[in-house]
């Protein structure tokens, strides 16, 4: 029996040199294949869309029939044999048409008048998870949010029942979580149709989770197996104590003038021993990043206390705060945006020691900044270099070596490694947790559990602005009891989660995360769940905690 | 790690060097203005003569204009971050300020004066709105915190980082208003109002010489707001410093 896919000596060339080796895949009836691609090469040398200049060369048999050339791919594509999903589909979803004028666009196998393809839109959009009233079909794309956007253009993908289906990293700008729902539904139409599912995409990307196979082009980084060591002085006294903090930010006006706010944070305690180490874990809108510059009072709290050796930085005066800052140093997610385009690298830390440095003698301060960029893990010739010169990874080191230069007790990441690629992050990681094992505390936001498992002695998954679960990573990692947190777990160890939907978790009655978990029950709607105490040093928000087997 | 130690201003200037409009609009300019002074003491010269002699009452009162309205729109960008909004001066620019401009010398005198005074203020909300996008961006980017968490002083952090940054797209929001500016010089020309020099403007040698003289004032035109427009571009492109990589 043929295989449902048969890629050959699929290459693409620049001139002479070699772009892609020649690759040969052979994708079985419902089978999912992730293939490394960072390049983005693979499906684009397939579906004829390389920029000028490179050439590809392939052969491409489904089901046994060879599709011939671009010409063949193009016309498999129109009768809907195959079916092709770029790395921007949602966003190429035309945004002012209906969704069932896109789905009168979808090469359907056999006619259908236009009650019949409605039904078929319905069908194949509750299989991708979204599940819309007859007359919801008339919103426009524009209408939706991003992850129901990618939920209607895979659902256009399917619809028609393609034999094949080439997908570039589906989804991978959203939630991690959010993602691994969709992926889920994708793999779980694949299996049910027998369809043969290719994506592509790099680390990251959430694939590994749905896929049978993976064709290792790029060595996929170690998950789990780097640990923080514990560098704690357990005689120690917390060095920072955070009790009852909120952030709200005003959002506008009222109609009656009164200045409205938006909960940020809410209710959150914790303390850091010396040399000890923290990760905020959460989506996007958890408020992990908001905490993390409140810590730096980079934003105000309105209510609660952040004491650091005795001060309250909620209250200190600013310039108490700014000689505080020599001890609190911030590292921000982008790395370009932590320094100054103007100035050279060299410059800005010089002036950051001049600032908080004020007894260092100014002849001392070039080998300072050598040392700062040498820890940092930088030739120290990269003070002399302009920030829009260097790499994604140069710049976050350069910010590093900045923060460092000034000898800091706690450094704060504000999700640091989140615009980096996957080895720049394992080796950013690795610089940090050194950093961490000489003494330096470390605050690391971050919405990889990957990440946060291996950075922190101590982890808080915050949802909506509040903590839902508190615990070591060692027992976060085995015995996750809310289902965020199982969710996060569960796509740093590459399977997916059962969390459906996505959202900030903000207002209404009863626990904001009950749309999404699917093992609410109709008492989870009456009150948000208090965090409870369930091991000796383990905390959940979770009405239904000890519901289930936590490791399932 | 490779080095490269080309600063952002060198950058910037590449960028604008490397766009043809924007170099052939800037030397179009400085020709414009370069030529006049030199040209033979002789108006029987003929209309391009006359055209080119005009340039300076054309484009003196335009640049000081642009230059006022540059000044008067950045600081009503800077005070509306304070006070809270910039919709006034959004509503203005849809409003055909220039025409009324034009019009001021002939209803209220003050000659030239008034007509630079007029055209600024006209041309004001144009430079306002994107002076205030600008510091508006600035003030809330990334980089003010991490400067903050830096140490860096509020007054330092203003004066050696937020406005030097902001200088580029600044000055390109002022460069904004010269074509306008040019436009209501001309337009006044035309209606008969502000200036009356010795060969009057490209507006006036547009309707009250010969057809020689207005075909080449109107050449001048054309090239003087396509040279405008053209090095407003440029520069916009050349102020976007940091964002090569």
């Amino acid at each position: 029996m043929s295989p449902r896919l048969e890629i050959t000596g699929l290459t693409v060339r620049d001139g002479r040199e070699t772009v892609l080796a020649s690759t040969d895949l052979t994708l079985a009836a419902g089978e999912i294949v992730a293939c490394a691609d960072p390049g983005g090469m693979m499906l684009r040398a397939l579906a004829g869309f390389l920029p000028r200049g490179l050439s590809a060369g392939w052969t491409l048999r489904i089901d046994g029939t060879p599709v011939e050339g671009a010409a063949g791919f193009a016309e498999a594509l129109k009768t809907g044999r195959i079916a092709f999903v770029p790395w921007n589909a949602e966003r190429a979803l035309s945004p002012h048409l209906p969704l069932s004028a896109l789905f009168e666009e979808v090469p359907w196998e056999t006619p259908a008048g236009p009650g019949e393809i409605q039904r078929r839109a319905r069908a194949a959009l509750v299989r991708m998870g979204l599940s819309l009233e007859p007359e919801k079909l008339a919103v426009r794309a524009a209408e939706l949010a991003r992850p129901a956007r990618w939920r209607v253009a895979l659902a256009l993908a399917t619809a028609a029942g393609p034999r094949v289906l080439l997908a570039e990293a589906p989804a991978r700008d959203l939630d991690g979580t959010v993602r691994g729902a969709i992926l889920a539904r994708l793999a779980a139409w694949a299996r049910d149709t027998g369809a043969a599912v290719l994506l592509t995409g790099q680390g990251g990307d959430g694939l590994a989770a749905i896929a049978d196979r993976i064709v290792p082009v790029q060595e996929e980084p170690s998950d789990l197996n780097i640990r923080s060591e514990d560098a704690t002085d357990p005689d120690d006294q917390p060095r920072l104590t955070v009790r009852d903090l909120r952030v709200a930010v005003p959002v506008g006006r009222s109609l009656t003038g009164a200045v409205r706010w938006l909960t940020v944070i809410d209710g959150v305690n914790f303390e850091i021993d010396r040399g000890g180490s923290i990760a905020f874990l959460g989506e996007s809108g958890s408020g992990k990043s908001m905490l993390a510059r409140a810590l730096a009072r980079l934003a105000r709290p309105t209510r609660g206390t952040i004491t650091w050796r005795g001060k309250n930085l909620v209250t200190v005066p600013n310039e108490t705060m700014r000689g505080l800052r020599r001890d609190i140093q911030f590292l921000s997610s982008d790395p370009f945006e932590a320094l100054d385009p103007l100035y050279r690298v060299g410059t800005q830390i010089e002036e950051s020691l001049a600032e908080l440095r004020p007894d260092l003698p100014p002849a001392e301060r070039a080998g300072v900044v050598r040392a700062a960029l040498e820890t940092a893990g930088l030739a120290a010739s990269a003070a002399r270099a302009f920030p829009p010169s260097l790499t994604a990874a140069e710049a976050a080191r350069a910010g590093l070596a900045r923060a460092l230069a000034v000898e800091p007790e706690l450094l704060v990441c504000d999700e640091p490694l989140a615009k980096l690629g996957e080895e720049e992050a394992e080796a950013l990681l690795a610089t940090l947790l050194d950093l961490n094992r000489k003494g330096l505390m470390l605050v690391f936001a971050t919405e990889h559990a990957r990440w946060a498992l291996a950075a922190a002695r101590r982890i808080l998954v915050l949802h909506g602005g509040h903590v839902v679960e508190d615990a070591p990573p060692v027992e976060l990692e085995r015995d996750a009891r809310h289902p965020l947190s199982r969710a996060l777990v569960a796509l740093a160890r590459g399977t997916v989660s059962d969390l459906e939907g996505d959202g900030t978790g903000r207002g209404g009655r009863g626990c904001p995360m009950r749309p999404r978990c699917p093992k609410s029950q109709a008492y989870c709607a009456n009150s948000p769940p208090p965090l409870e105490r369930i091991g000796s040093s383990h905390f959940v928000a979770c009405h239904g905690w000890d519901e289930g087997d936590g490791d399932e | 790690m490779s080095v490269s130690e080309r600063s952002p201003l060198t950058t910037a200037f590449l960028r604008f060097a490397t766009r043809p409009s924007a170099l052939a609009g800037l030397l179009a300019l400085i020709v414009l203005t370069v030529l006049p002074p030199l040209l033979p003491d002789d108006p029987a010269a003929g209309g391009l003569w006359l055209a080119l002699a005009a340039t300076p009452a054309t484009l003196g009162p335009a640049a000081a204009a642009a230059l006022a309205a540059g000044i008067v729109g950045t600081l009503w960008g800077t005070l509306s971050i304070l006070t809270g909004g910039i919709e006034s001066a959004r509503r203005l620019t849809v409003l055909p300020l220039p025409m009324a401009a034009a019009m001021a010398p002939l209803l209220f005198g003050g000659g030239t004066a008034m007509l630079v005074a007029a055209t600024a203020l006209a041309c004001a909300p144009a430079v306002a709105v994107p002076a205030h996008a600008t510091l508006r961006l600035m003030a809330r980017r990334d980089l003010v915190i991490a400067l903050r968490g830096a140490g860096v002083r509020e007054d330092r952090l203003v004066s050696r980082h937020i406005l030097p940054n902001a200088a580029g797209p600044l000055f390109a929001a002022v460069w904004g208003a010269f074509a306008p500016a040019l436009f209501t010089v001309v337009l006044s020309g035309v209606i008969g109002s502000g200036t009356t020099y010795l060969f009057g403007t490209w507006g006036a040698l547009l309707t009250r010489h010969s057809a020689e003289s207005a075909v080449a004032a109107a050449v001048l035109v054309g090239a003087g707001l396509a040279a405008a427009t053209a090095v407003g571009k440029g520069l916009a492109v050349a102020a976007r410093v940091g964002e090569e990589r």
